[in-house]
């Protein structure tokens, strides 16, 4: 989801993707239980830790996690989505964040009956709280969602507790290494918001959104952490380190020196969905390893 | 001043020649100038044929989508709406998709695809250019650039405005900036009481950088939720068809529809040659001046509400000329009639084929266009009936 | 009557037409003749209207040509261009009905009347339903002949019945034949319908034979006017066209006179 999305490539991924889901078997919910489409990834997600997913009766591009997302039908890109592709899947209830649209389409879904649930899309760890909570609260999963609450908090606690003492290193998430162009993430972004959740700091909080990064203004920021994210972090990591430290400058700060690049999973570190509290451990547990504790 | 005796010694030769002529080309001349009557209006046959093309395309947009509603309930649930139909047990559903969606999504293709199509035809007539369409007077990247503005910006510097307009701020700065790029470009050719064509085309293409720059500009402050809404954006759809959205562009659209043709004699004439054209008695100042006017209402209308959809307003002229010829009086409508049965058959392909989700219109139209127009390149390069 | 009163055309380097005062009556045929660059092209597109005169003014019937609009110049008067650049199929009857455009509201009969004669004057009338691309450079010519012979009409419409008919240099493109064609129909117009025509001409035995009066132009001004037996001399023609000539009577055409150059 976080490739450059002007990539025609990554477009025709998307086109192929959707077009070999449209065949997926429509699971066929109960009469009487709620039918309803997420529309961002992060909700999805909720769902799923729910133990909702067997509600859901489509997804939009964004929701790729868990794998079985991809048997659901495709309604397209959050912010582009179609009124009446959404309406033949007969949905009660859309789920979405503040990012869907375009207005006319939610409008017309709501003139069509269609109940849509708009949730806030903030990086912080509260406000992914408060849309567990919420979702539980309609769907009757209370306790499950207290339970899943419990073990953010709880992982987020073993963070507190592995950066206790330690020093915070500099770090700079570079995006679409791959793709031979790396934009590197400022302030406002969910990286940063990870960044900062895990005890370090964003060597490029100047930069506001993500923004080219050109050699200097990278040696400039000297970097103990090189950050990147691909979409399945253990294939081929290797190479995406190799190719890390082939960029103009790499080797020219300190976490080129050290060879210190860090590859996570996309959806896992940048999606701010249930899985937040794991990915800030592993991304704890990588920054700072046991072996170096003073 | 004397007056001479008028001698004729060459009447002779005049005679001769059409006996030479009409010995060369046989019965065939005398059968030609019989004919010309019948197939002149013979030609004008095309117009009751793409008005058949465009209802059945219509009908079809209006009959088939990604919620399968009956054939007979879709004809039922729009005979309602004029009243015709007191029946009411159609599904709510059915009724909201077919009166609230399909319709006014049918009515935008179809005013956009025969506003694109005119313009582009009056362009490449105005231009004398076989590539003029309505982005080269800077309609679509001024267009672009107003658009992808209040996709940047109005969270931050146009929140004012944007709380004001809301949802119509994004049309409105569109259209605006299609309008005000095409003036400027109007203006900057515009010197001594005269435009020249050439001057006017090359302001096009510069303002049209100037604007594409500012675009990129945008593009590079934007976050990634904004830059992925303004590449769709720039791909075109006719997904946010409303009624209340369809109606202020409807009436630009359809007064260009309206007016243009009335300076088809003019851009039959421009054909000749500017000069041509003032001798024969048009003032060329005021049909370039109200082409441009019009041009730049309609396009700008088409696209803030559809965004920036390529191929239609430069391959639908091409294809009408190939059919009847190049006589504005034909094409001007022909075009829009084509135009608007080809885009609705896009957008019916763009919503039905990945359906429940969409594609964007504009990738159908050039996946489609792109080949076809370079399989006309190929097919009629010796022909020169590209030639525009 | 149409006319320049010390018209003056700015050039790039000095005037492109200086000082010209010149008259084209009704009924006559008056050649302009001149070597290249010496502003008979210029001196035209100041008698259509399509340049305004830097100085001085070109008149139509007394009034300034400034102050008439386009249509109102083209009900009065037709110009046929050295080459036209339409490449376009359009019927050989299209583009001669093009010519009718100033007279919208005159009826559809009275336009095809004049379409119809106009193509018959020109010898153009079995082309009709032809396909203007597939004609050869000659029968382009005279189907533009056509077309602006078209736009003036065989008769007079409203109330001013004086028309001109500009020809830049209607002979360049046809044969032997075509061009004593071309040069007789604006004679016979010029006689019958009182028709003034101004034509520009390369060949001097040609204007001696056609023109009622001939101006001889160089650098942009206006050496003489004249009948044709005062102007084509071997003077004039020495100081025109730096060109050696011999003139004499012509053998058949009594009171005519023949150029010999070189």
């Amino acid at each position: 989801m976080l490739r450059r999305f002007s990539c025609v490539r990554g477009y025709l991924l998307l086109l192929v993707m959707s077009l070999t889901s449209m065949h997926a078997a429509q699971l066929q919910a109960d009469e009487d239980q709620p039918r309803l489409i997420s529309v961002a990834g992060s909700l999805t997600e909720i769902l799923h830790e729910l133990d909702l997913q067997h509600l859901l009766v489509g997804v939009d591009t964004t929701s790729r996690w868990p794998q079985s997302t991809a048997e659901l039908p495709q309604v397209g890109y959050q912010r582009a989505l179609s009124a009446e592709g959404i309406l033949s899947l007969s949905p009660d209830t859309v789920l979405a964040t503040a990012d869907a649209g375009p207005p006319e389409v939610l409008q017309q879904l709501r003139d069509a009956g269609v109940h849509i649930e708009q949730f806030s899309r903030d990086n912080t760890i509260d406000g992914l709280q408060g849309r567990i909570r919420a979702i539980a609260q309609v769907y009757d999963r209370v306790p499950e969602a207290e339970q899943l609450i419990g073990s953010i908090d709880d992982e987020l606690d073993a963070v507190a507790q592995l950066l206790q003492g330690r020093a915070a290193p500099r770090v700079v998430f570079l995006l679409g290494v791959d793709a031979g162009s790396s934009l590197a993430a400022g302030s406002g972004t969910s990286a940063d918001a990870m960044i900062g959740l895990a005890g370090a700091e964003n060597a490029l909080a100047d930069y506001e959104g993500y923004k080219p990064v050109n050699a200097e203004a990278l040696i400039e920021a000297s970097p103990d952490v090189l950050l990147v994210v691909q979409h399945d972090a253990d294939k081929g990591r290797d190479a995406v380190i190799q190719s890390v430290l082939d960029l103009p400058g790499v080797k020219l700060t300190p976490a080129g020196e050290n060879s210190r690049i860090l590859v996570l999973d996309a959806l896992r570190f940048l999606g701010f969905g249930p899985r937040t509290g794991k990915a800030l451990q592993e991304l704890a547990s990588q920054l700072y390893p046991v072996s170096d504790a003073s | 001043m004397t007056d001479m005796p008028l001698k004729r010694p060459w009447s002779r030769g005049a005679s001769s020649n059409r006996l030479r002529r009409l010995a060369l080309r046989g019965a065939g001349s005398l059968a030609d100038q019989r004919n010309t009557a019948k197939m002149m209006t013979g030609r004008y046959l095309v117009l009751p044929l793409l008005c058949l093309l465009l209802l059945a395309t219509a009908l079809a947009g209006l009959a088939v989508g990604a919620v399968a509603v009956p054939l007979e309930d879709a004809a039922g649930i729009l005979l309602q709406l004029p009243g015709l139909n007191r029946a009411s047990d159609y599904s709510s559903t059915h009724v909201a998709v077919v009166q609230s969606i399909r319709l006014p999504r049918v009515l935008m293709g179809m005013l956009v695809g025969a506003s694109l199509a005119m313009c582009g035809a009056a362009l490449q007539g105005l231009f004398r250019n076989p590539l003029a369409d309505p982005a080269l007077v800077g309609v679509s990247s001024g267009a672009a650039l107003g658009a992808v503005s209040v996709i940047v910006l109005s969270g931050t510097v146009l929140q004012g405005l944007a709380q004001i307009a809301g949802p119509y701020l994004l049309p409105l700065a569109a259209f605006l900036g299609g309008v005000c790029v095409t003036l400027l470009v109007y203006r900057l050719a515009h010197s001594g009481g005269r435009t020249a064509v050439t001057t006017l085309l090359l302001a096009g293409i510069a303002v049209g950088s100037l604007s594409s720059a500012g675009t990129g500009l945008l593009t590079y402050m934007a976050d990634d939720f904004q830059l992925r809404t303004l590449t769709f954006w720039t791909m075109g759809s006719l997904g946010g068809a409303t009624w209340s959205k369809l109606g202020a562009a409807a009436i630009l659209m359809l007064l260009a529809l309206v007016l243009i043709p009335t300076q088809a004699r003019a851009l039959n004439a421009l054909l000749l040659g500017e000069s041509e054209a003032m001798h024969l008695g048009f003032d060329l100042e005021r049909v370039k001046r109200r082409l441009v006017l019009l041009i730049a209402l309609a396009v700008g209308a088409a696209v803030s509400v559809s965004g920036i959809i390529g191929f239609v307003g430069l391959v639908t002229p091409h294809l009408i000329r190939l059919a009847v010829g190049p006589d504005h009086r034909l094409l001007l409508p022909a075009s829009a009639l084509l135009g608007a049965s080809l885009l609705l058959l896009a957008d019916l392909f763009a919503r039905t084929i990945v359906a429940p989700s969409e594609l964007p219109i504009g990738i159908v139209t050039a996946l489609v266009g792109g080949p076809f127009f370079l399989w006309l390149l190929v097919r009629f390069r010796s022909q020169r009936a590209l030639q525009a | 009557m149409m006319s320049l009163e010390r018209a003056c055309l700015q050039g790039h380097q000095g005037w492109r037409v200086d000082h010209v005062s010149l008259e084209l009556y009704p009924g006559e045929v008056l050649a302009l003749l001149g070597p290249n660059g010496a502003g008979k092209s210029s001196i035209l597109k100041l008698l259509s209207g399509e340049l305004a005169c830097d100085s001085g003014r070109s008149l139509l019937s007394g009034d300034s040509m400034a102050a008439l609009s386009p249509l109102h110049l083209a009900r009065r008067r037709a110009v046929l261009p050295q080459q036209s650049e339409l490449a376009f199929s359009f019927k050989v009857q299209e583009v001669v009905m093009m010519g009718r455009s100033a007279h919208r509201g005159c009826g559809q009969q009275r336009d095809q009347q004049a379409v119809d004669w106009s193509m018959q004057k020109t010898g153009v009338a079995d082309l009709a339903g032809q396909d203007y691309m597939s004609l050869s450079g000659g029968e382009r010519q005279r189907v533009h002949l056509a077309r602006v012979l078209a736009q003036i009409g065989p008769e007079a419409e409203g109330s001013n019945s004086i028309r001109f008919l500009l020809l830049d240099e209607p002979t360049a493109a046809l044969d032997l034949a075509h061009q004593h064609q071309v040069l007789g129909i604006a004679r016979e117009l010029a006689s019958t319908l009182k028709i003034g025509v101004l034509t520009i001409l390369h060949d001097l035995n040609l204007a001696a034979l056609y023109a009622n009066r001939i101006a001889l132009l160089k650098r942009g001004k206006l050496v003489s006017v004249g009948l044709p037996q005062e102007i084509l001399t071997p003077q004039n023609i020495q100081q025109v066209f730096a060109t050696q000539a011999s003139v004499m009577p012509h053998p058949h055409r009594p009171r005519k006179t023949l150029v010999v150059t070189g």
